[in-house]
């Protein structure tokens, strides 16, 4: 019963920015419960510290991806290379 | 006709560099060792196979050689393949494999390793952070093209691991669960060394783009 008590109280309590920082990639991925996402939430929005730091990982992601816009350039005859180098190597492989 | 049109009329065309192959891949005729369908498999994977390597190996000529050695051993393994997912993540989980290998002949000795990752981890006291942070200003977040080149200066540093968490969940923008079977990790590991790497970029990019900088 004083197990029961201890384990309610501790799912009561508010989160701390450190639970909120470890929380943030499940929150994006929508892995959380409800109700950590609640909390989650309700720390942020009554936290200035948290709130920053989660619009300056937010923005990473969002510069991370506009990064991947410059994609490496596959040199223009690739494939046909490619296919030649494994038709070189099927015979190999049958003989 | 005038000039220009002419110019266009008689102008042969380059040849495409992303194959415009819209019919599906027969899986099944490529794991009974058909060629005419893995050649196909080849034409339409070639380029994001190619994006991946680069971005993994950071040079061309050597992605080049291990996307062709990736297809090699794939033909040739094609009687390994399980069937547990599809056959590109199968394809990408080879691809990734060489790509790892080949870094690890050419050790670079620029990279940020596991020590600094944690470094660049935020630190806490007493569940606080200890740090203040404020948001990052959009006007100060430099132009686009110089935003662009620093966050791939910061991309490029990260360890081999953590990068290509990035590489696959943030530049290719796979889902989790098939970055995760490409790198053979659980879901729950691919989530936080991808948020570690997140916020190690964070950390990064902060000298460029925070007000403390």
């Amino acid at each position: 019963m004083l197990a029961i008590q201890t384990l309610r109280k501790w799912f009561r309590r508010p989160l701390s920015c450190e639970d909120v920082n470890q929380f943030i990639i499940d929150y994006l991925e929508e892995t959380i419960s409800p109700r950590t996402r609640s909390r989650f939430e309700a720390h942020i929005s009554d936290c200035p510290n948290c709130s920053s730091y989660f619009d300056q990982y937010l923005k990473t992601i969002e510069m991370v991806k506009e990064a991947g816009t410059i994609q490496p350039e596959p040199p223009e005859e690739l494939v046909e290379l490619t296919l030649a180098f494994l038709r070189e190597h099927y015979g190999e492989e049958d003989s | 006709m005038n000039h220009a049109e002419h110019q266009t009329a008689e102008r042969v065309p380059p040849t495409p560099i992303k194959p415009t192959y819209n019919t599906p891949v027969d899986t099944e005729a490529v794991l009974r060792g058909d060629r005419d369908a893995f050649e196909h498999l080849v034409r339409q994977e070639s380029p994001r196979l190619f994006r991946v390597i680069a971005r993994i190996v950071k040079d061309e000529d050597e992605a080049r050689s291990v996307m062709q050695e990736t297809f090699l051993q794939a033909y040739q393994r094609l009687q390994s393949f399980r069937r547990e997912s599809k056959l590109t993540t199968w394809l990408y989980a080879i691809g990734i494999n060489l790509a790892r290998a080949s870094l690890r002949k050419t050790r670079r000795y620029d990279l940020l390793e596991e020590g600094d990752i944690e470094r660049l981890q935020p630190s806490f006291s007493k569940g606080m952070y200890r740090q203040k942070y404020e948001a990052w200003n959009p006007h100060q977040l430099a132009e686009r093209s110089e935003r662009r080149h620093l966050v791939r200066q910061a991309i490029d540093q990260l360890p081999p691991d953590y990068r290509m968490v990035v590489i696959l969940r943030d530049l290719e923008q796979l889902s989790t669960a098939e970055a995760a079977r490409m790198l053979e990790i659980s879901e729950g590991a691919l989530r936080v060394r991808l948020h570690r790497a997140r916020q190690a970029l964070r950390a990064l990019l902060e000298k460029h783009f925070g007000s403390t900088s």
